[in-house]
């Protein structure tokens, strides 16, 4: 199964959100009582970000902002262990 | 295309210091190096840029050695690096700003005269680029984290830019300012383009990107400290 890592430090509308910004243009075009109801999620470089609504998940995948990890790449394989 | 007067200047900021308000008169040139290229038989002279880029930065204004003020700025710093942002067209985000990577105040003159005021007038040697770019951020006192509103640059750029911050004043209990760039291709979503370091005391800096750069720009700020902590700062960004 893979999960999605942020490269850099992202910030992104939750999907219930994302509908509001797309019909208003964008962030920037909200008004006062719009910016209330937008829930925006913040992620540092190394975090993950599985929620990504899928519009906003190319985008970043598309400018290597975020990258697919798999989430078991890091279990040590069968016979690996130390003896 | 419009004329702009002395009240358009929006900030004259050196290393965090504001000046504007004791500078009476500031020239700022870009030079491009020639060579001459005529030769035996040419009548006239002829000249060729080498493509070399220079740039020199004046000011006359006004001796004043209260804290942070031009004495602080240029005195005993003349071998020092200093980062300068002009803003000769007004204040507010989107507004052009001009950036220099290194200003040395390499001559600083104090004049007194027999009727006046001492002036102080100061000769940069520019170390690097003048760059165009424009306010992320408009200079303001801000105490709580949150972003700024974005700004619209109408399309993407390829080659990558200069962020400019200068942090002007700070208050309250052990005052932080971490302030970031971000970037966006939707005004929707926006990923981390420039870093500054952790703003403590009044100072700046210039951190270089390459890459991409998206069509809206804005500001993230972590404002972090206690007893109501405000940081005043503006941010600038050129892209290259």
């Amino acid at each position: 199964m893979s999960r999605l890592k942020a490269i850099v430090g992202i910030s992104y509308p939750n999907a219930a959100s994302l509908k509001l910004v797309q019909k208003a243009g964008g962030l920037s075009k909200l008004t006062d009582a719009q910016r209330e109801k937008v829930t925006i999620k913040n992620v540092k470089p190394g975090g993950f970000c599985d929620d990504i609504p899928e519009a906003s998940r190319k985008n970043f995948l598309r400018f290597g902002y975020i990258k697919e990890v798999d989430s078991g790449s890091s279990k040590p394989k069968p016979g690996s262990r130390k003896r | 295309m419009a004329k702009y007067g002395p009240s358009s200047v929006g900030f004259f900021l050196v290393g965090g210091r504001s000046l504007a308000g004791l500078t009476t008169e500031m020239t700022f040139k870009k030079i491009g190096a020639t060579e001459n290229t005529d030769a035996l038989g040419d009548a006239w002279q002829e000249s060729t840029p080498t493509g070399r880029l220079s740039g020199e930065l004046y000011q006359t204004g006004w001796f004043d050695d209260a804290t942070n003020s031009s004495v602080a700025a240029f005195v005993g710093n003349e071998t020092t690096s200093q980062i300068v942002t002009v803003a000769p067209a007004g204040s507010t985000a989107g507004s052009a700003i001009t950036g220099f990577e290194g200003a040395f105040g390499s001559q600083v003159e104090r004049l007194i005269e027999k009727e006046g005021l001492h002036k102080l007038n100061v000769t940069y040697s520019v170390t690097g680029a003048i760059e165009e770019g424009e306010i992320v951020e408009a200079l303001g006192a801000q105490t709580a984290t949150g972003n700024s509103a974005s700004v619209d640059n109408s399309a993407s750029s390829a080659s990558g830019g200069s962020g400019y911050l200068q942090v002007t004043a700070v208050s309250g209990t052990s005052p932080t300012g971490d302030m970031i760039i971000q970037h966006s291709a939707d005004d929707t979503t926006f990923a981390t383009l420039v870093t500054f370091a952790q703003a403590t005391a009044v100072s700046a800096q210039r951190i270089t990107v390459s890459g991409t750069v998206n069509r809206y720009l804005r500001v993230a700020r972590t404002i972090g400290g206690s007893s109501t902590p405000t940081v005043t700062y503006t941010v600038g960004f050129s892209r290259g």
